[in-house]
């Protein structure tokens, strides 16, 4: 075996044993449940679990941070759903990825998006003047085709009831998402609106474990929605961001925001209980079964939402297994299918749950993160899945019943 | 107070719950067994043989032969199939309301809890509850399988199975808040794992675990012979697949050679689930008073419980079937001495105590409180003894050990006098020795643990590596002190390693201690082959490379002030020695050690004769007290017990010819000479196996009016006649009967105290009237608790087969365990 390396306590070991919630890789058993249970299965690459502990709990910085391991992990915590001390994966991953030694091991991709969002406030570059171009010419189309004049997609308006933050993408390669988010939000008959100022529902600050970054990132959306004085941000369907942004934003910001914080799905199923609004699952005859994100279920606890939702706007729900606590990721979190150099790996991290799919012989799947929807839809063209892949949100828009 | 007014409510007829019922009955006392299943015997009835060409000590037929025991002893009622409403104290009786086949109200004068444990339910674990497969069983239904010989039917004949053995579900888990090992998990997967090897030669075994807990002497020599004939893989799963492979179940593990994960598909994967308290323990503990532990087992010390309550076996957390019925033995006897307190030690016999050591020094204090005069024999060795104030006999040597239990004389020789004594028992507790060598070169940088824990604190070093298993599996009690001390040196900011194979958690909190260690950062390095550990010298420090197995062999480096390492455990000189004086075998390792488990754990063959510490077993403070509590409940039961274990047969006077075969052969030694050199048998020390009585070339010996004799005559013309052993083939065919198992109506089972009573004319009788076939049916090799007295048998068949050439069909010995009710019924056609 290879030379030696020294075992001393360094601040990453320092770190992540006085990392109180879940990341305490000090107490790792190195039981190996974890590896028992990576998203990866028997995959050819992808991390071992295990093995990204131990380096982390023997301080072991070089080794770690030269390791592939630590971005093939997709964050998804499944491995450690069943740890028995209860560390998460993702905070030790996350933490060796902030490791400077591992800087050169950052796609780069995701080191140019997060600049650009620090600078910009969109990762995609999308600047102000671009959002209102945008968003005008969205609007006035929105309302054409709600026959409806008042039907706007406002932004900046203060006092509003929500405050929608859609994903980067809504404001550039699938705009007809946002027309969805739109005419869902006209029928809930309150104002709402979008910011000009921070357009963007991700965070990748998380997925390059830097708190500094992920900390500005969530400041940015906060200070703008209190400054705006909403009584709710509604988040767009997007994993990682709610997880940043709901789960985890007292911890990061060090305070409670001045407003609540939701998931699309969870509002629309809101308005739905509250009988403002209605579906007719006559217009979803097909059996649709769910993908439950792992940000949104497993890392963030919310698995009912989606799933009554969807069960109101489709005819048949049928469930994948396993699913819920031990869903199984779709293959492109953790920052991978931001990597556009990575399709060929997220082919294979995704196989798991390719297979999974074409064991339950569904034609229709729905799931609430755009990012897995994303990566399901490549899935199942890559293995020839003949399935179609829609949010849960959407199809709600599409079930939507006009008053 | 007058016998049997006394009564005693015992709640739970497991193991243990049996265990004190019947020896409270032997104290004269009155007992009220409850049970809520329709049967005796808990969990342990339910467990299978594990014995292959030999037993293998699980103790599991030892449950079997309690519920024959104690079922129909006059002063013992069970209630089955009842539960348990109301526990009060009125006027300091307790008054118990249950109801069974119909209400009751039990008044008693004391309770002991021994409600046992159930089997972890794998579905609670959630990635474990989807994976309902038939496929995918526990050790529980294992056993099951193995008892009820379906095993075969499940996987097929001689296939080349794959079974995979997925250890500590259920256990050393915080997050189902059972951060504690469940002890025995590891012990029965492996025992199950050369069952299997045994019963399908092609069998391929993988046993998945986090870190084996190899604890005790017995089982390090059990896992040494197993371990080339199993896969251990480190990585437990929690998540088994189906359907990637047709009619097999997959797991996902680490690959060793690489960073990766691989599939490996099995016909059977088995999940070694701990041990939990039974579901009424909850509820009962509170009736009675006892606040439960975090995990709900009643581990609090004897002392704290309230008064006339007693607790008894798993109830106190995790415990093997044979510490089961030694803790039922133990409580039992507290309770005894609890209310006789005073009026016990007169006309108590001296004990011989042998031993100079810390262990002998505890085994005399504790007698003497008991009330028995000690005699104590230092031999100078230790230092121990002769630093308590504890009278003893100094440079003390045994020179030969006459007689038997209750009645031995002891000679030996003290300085240069030589003495003589009388005494009612022995206890060997002459420890083991201990010796520091430190490794070459390193005489400054390293000591022994016991130095390192006597060392005052201000001179503890910043930095130390506690080296454990150098000497192969560590001893139990090295491995918690160690963990207690590294956890409290990084607590002081101090720079910790501990380099092991294992790091063995023994007893219920260990893994507390082991998961404190880690948190505060205490850093554990595996390393398989102590060969790739190197040492080196700098300036003030020892530099450690060594190779981690965690890390699939990487070299880590690391640096201390001071190394740390356990001593090495041995034999102590004498033992050989103190061995062949007292006629006892030592075991592979060279300690003392009764062969047999039905002797366990710290009895011997010959009645009145203990093993206490660490002369025989592998012990730490703990198990020394209830060794000891134990050995005091031994010798209760020796003084107050008059008839010895059965019925003694008698030599006839006239007919005698003192050839003395009977004197050689006794495997209990219960037989004397007397003064004419006439042998005599000892009723106190004879377990009446009856072998003398089938040696006797004479045919001196036999039941006292010859009424008694063993029936060979088959009045009911059965074809097939079969000598049952009182202690497995009888009991296994009552087990039959219990199962609904039919064994038909040309079978004759004849009883018999031991296959070793079977002589050649017996066996043939049966052949000379109607009978077709014999059959003996006698414990397995090891398991005989008249040593070899079964082999006895055995090679009496072989003889008569050999010599009349007889077919395998006419006469047979089939070795069975109380346990093995389907493999007899099968045997018999
Ligand atoms: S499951 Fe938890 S304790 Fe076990 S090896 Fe993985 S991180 Fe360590
Ligand atoms: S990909 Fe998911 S399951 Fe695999 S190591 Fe990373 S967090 Fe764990
Ligand atoms: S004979 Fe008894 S102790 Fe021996 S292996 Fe069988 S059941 Fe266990
Ligand atoms: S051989 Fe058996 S029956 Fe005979 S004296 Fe010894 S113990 Fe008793």
């Amino acid at each position: 075996m290879g030379k030696a390396f020294i075992l001393e306590n360094t601040p990453l070991s320092d770190a992540l044993r006085n990392c109180e919630q879940g990341g305490n890789a000090a107490e790792c058993l190195n039981c190996g449940i974890c590896s028992s249970r990576c998203s990866w299965f028997e995959g050819q690459s992808g991390p071992v679990p295990r093995k990204i502990v131990r380096l982390a709990q023997l301080g072991a910085n070089d080794l770690l941070a030269n390791s592939s391991m630590l971005w093939q992990c997709m964050l998804c915590n499944r491995c450690t759903e069943e740890c028995p001390v209860g560390i998460r994966m993702d905070r030790v991953v996350c933490k060796a990825r902030s490791l400077p030694q591992a800087g050169s091991l950052i796609p780069e991709d995701i080191k140019t998006g997060v600049k650009t969002r620090l600078e910009v406030g969109d990762v995609n570059g999308l600047t102000e003047e671009e959002f209102v171009e945008t968003v005008e010419w969205l609007s006035e189309e929105f309302a054409d085709e709600m026959g409806d004049p008042n039907a706007v997609i406002a932004y900046n308006q203060k006092n509003a009831k929500f405050l929608y933050l859609p994903n980067p993408r809504e404001l550039g390669a699938n705009v007809l998402h946002l027309t969805a988010m739109a005419k869902l939000f006209h029928h809930f008959g309150q104002p709402w609106t979008l910011s000009s100022k921070h357009t963007d529902v991700t965070n990748w600050g998380y997925f390059v474990g830097d708190d500094d970054v992920a900390r500005k990132m969530a400041h940015q959306v906060v200070q703008d929605a209190e400054a705006l004085g909403i009584d709710t941000l509604v988040l767009s369907e997007c994993g990682h961001g709610f997880f940043v942004l709901k789960t985890l934003i007292e911890e990061l910001i060090g305070r409670k925001p001045a407003f609540r914080v939701a998931a699309i799905a969870q509002i629309v199923l809101e308005m739905t209980e509250n009988a403002i609004i209605r579906f007719d699952p006559d217009k979803l005859p097909e059996p649709a079964a769910y993908h439950d994100p792992c940000n949104l279920g497993r890392k963030s606890g919310v698995y009912d939402a989606p799933r009554k939702l969807l069960d109101l706007c489709c005819k048949q729900v049928i469930e994948l297994t396993p699913n819920r606590r031990h869903a199984i990721c779709c293959g492109g979190g953790g920052g991978i299918l931001q990597d556009s150099t990575s399709k060929k790996l997220r082919m294979v991290s995704g196989k798991p749950k390719a297979d999974q799919i074409r064991a339950t012989g569904v034609k229709y799947l729905a799931t609430s993160c755009l990012s897995c929807h994303r990566q399901l839809t490549e899935l199942c063209k890559h293995y020839e899945l003949e399935v179609q892949v829609d949010t849960v949100a959407s199809l709600a828009s599409k079930a939507l019943v006009s008053n | 107070m007058s016998e049997f007014s006394y009564t005693v409510l015992v709640l739970g007829g497991g193991a243990a719950g049996l265990s004190a019922a019947l020896n409270l009955h032997e104290q004269g006392l009155r007992v009220y067994l409850v049970e809520l299943e329709d049967h005796l015997g808990g969990n342990a009835l339910n467990w299978a043989c594990m014995a292959t060409d030999a037993c293998e000590h699980c103790g599991a037929c030892l449950g079997a032969e309690l519920i024959d025991k104690v079922t129909g002893l006059e002063h013992v009622s069970i209630f089955l199939k009842t539960r348990l409403n109301s526990l009060t104290k009125n006027n300091g009786r307790f008054e118990a309301s249950v109801t069974g086949d119909k209400n009751l109200t039990i008044k008693a004068d004391a309770v002991v809890l021994a409600t046992g444990f159930s089997p972890f339910d794998p579905s609670l674990l959630s990635s474990l509850a989807c994976a309902e497969s038939e496929k995918i069983i526990t050790t529980a239904q294992l056993n099951q399988l193995i008892k009820m010989e379906k095993l075969h039917t499940m996987l097929g004949e001689n296939a080349s199975v794959d079974i995979a053995f997925i250890q500590c579900i259920g256990s050393r888990n915080r997050k189902l808040e059972k951060d504690y090992c469940s002890q025995v998990c590891c012990k029965i997967s492996f025992r199950h794992a050369n069952k299997i090897l045994h019963l399908f030669a092609n069998a391929n075994i993988t046993i998945y675990h986090m870190d084996l807990q190899i604890i005790g002497k017995q089982f390090r020599s059990f896992a040494k012979k197993l371990s080339d004939r199993v896969t251990l893989k480190q990585g437990v799963a929690a998540e088994i697949l189906q359907d990637r492979v047709k009619g097999k179940v997959t797991i996902i593990h680490e690959d060793e050679t690489k960073d990766a994960r691989q599939a490996s598909h099995y016909d059977m994967a088995v999940l070694s689930v701990g041990l939990q308290p039974s579901e009424k323990t909850a509820e009962i503990s509170k009736m009675a008073g006892i606040a439960p532990d975090g995990w709900g087992f009643l581990s609090g010390s004897a002392q704290n419980l309230p008064q006339g309550v007693y607790t008894a076996g798993a109830v106190k957390g995790p415990t093997s079937i044979v510490e089961a019925i030694q803790s039922g033995a133990i409580a039992a006897s507290r309770l005894a001495n609890d209310i006789a307190a005073s009026s016990k030690s007169a006309g108590k016999m001296p004990v011989a105590v042998f031993g100079g050591g810390s262990d002998a020094v505890l085994v005399c204090k504790e007698l003497k409180q008991a009330g028995y005069p000690v005699i104590a024999l230092d031999s100078g060795r230790d230092a121990a003894l002769a630093d308590s104030g504890i009278d003893h006999f100094k440079d003390a040597q045994a020179l030969a050990v006459k007689g038997v239990a209750a009645n031995y004389q002891l000679d030996f020789r003290t300085g240069k006098q030589i003495r003589s004594e009388k005494v009612g028992a022995i206890v060997v507790a002459t420890g083991a020795a201990a010796n520091f060598e430190a490794p070459e070169g390193l005489d400054r940088h390293a000591m022994s643990l016991d130095a390192f824990l006597e060392m005052k604190p201000e001179r503890i070093p910043s930095s130390v590596v506690f080296w454990l298993d150098r000497h192969g599996p560590e001893w139990k009690d090295y491995a918690g002190k160690t963990l207690e001390a590294a956890a409290k040196m990084a607590g002081e900011q101090k720079r910790v390693y501990v380099l092991m194979e294992k790091m063995l958690v023994h007893g219920l909190g260990r893994q507390k201690d082991y998961d404190a260690a880690r948190k505060k950062g205490v850093k554990f390095i595996r390393v398989n082959e102590q060969s790739g550990i190197e040492l080196a010298v700098k300036g003030k420090q020892v530099e450690i490379t060594a190779p981690d197995e965690l890390l699939g062999g990487q070299h880590l480096c690391f640096t201390c002030d001071l190394l740390v390492i356990p001593k090495r455990i041995a034999p102590a000189g004498e033992t050989q020695r103190l061995a062949s004086i007292l006629q006892q075998s030592v075991d592979q390792e060279g300690f003392f050690q009764s062969a047999n488990t039905r002797h366990r754990l710290i009895g011997s063959p010959r009645r009145g004769l203990f093993f206490a510490g660490a002369c025989h077993d592998e012990i730490d403070g703990f198990d020394l007290k209830e060794e000891i509590a134990a050995i005091k409940a031994g010798l209760d039961a020796l003084f107050l017990n008059k008839t010895g274990n059965g019925q003694p047969p008698v030599i006839g006077r006239q007919t005698c010819r003192q050839c003395l075969t009977c004197y050689r052969i006794c495997p209990h030694r219960a037989i004397i000479l007397q003064e004419t050199n006439k042998p005599l048998i000892v009723d106190q020390a004879c377990f009446g196996c009856g072998l003398c009585v089938a040696s006797c070339p004479a045919k001196a010996i036999g039941r006292d009016e010859d009424q008694d004799e063993i029936i060979t005559s088959n009045e009911n013309k059965a074809h097939t006649f079969v000598f049952a052993c009182q202690r497995s083939g009888a009991l296994a065919v009552k087990e039959a009967k219990r199962l609904g198992l039919e064994l038909g109506d040309t079978v004759h089972i004849e009883p018999v105290s031991c296959a070793g009573r079977v002589s050649i004319e017996t066996m043939l009788k049966p052949l000379f009237g109607a009978a077709k076939r014999v059959l003996v049916a006698g414990c397995h090799n090891g398991n005989c608790r008249s040593g070899d007295s079964g082999e006895h048998a055995q090679k009496r068949v072989r003889f008569i087969k050999n010599e009349l050439a007889l077919s395998l069909s006419e006469l047979d010995f089939i070795p069975v365990s109380a346990n093995e009710p389907e493999k007899l019924r099968k045997k018999i056609p």
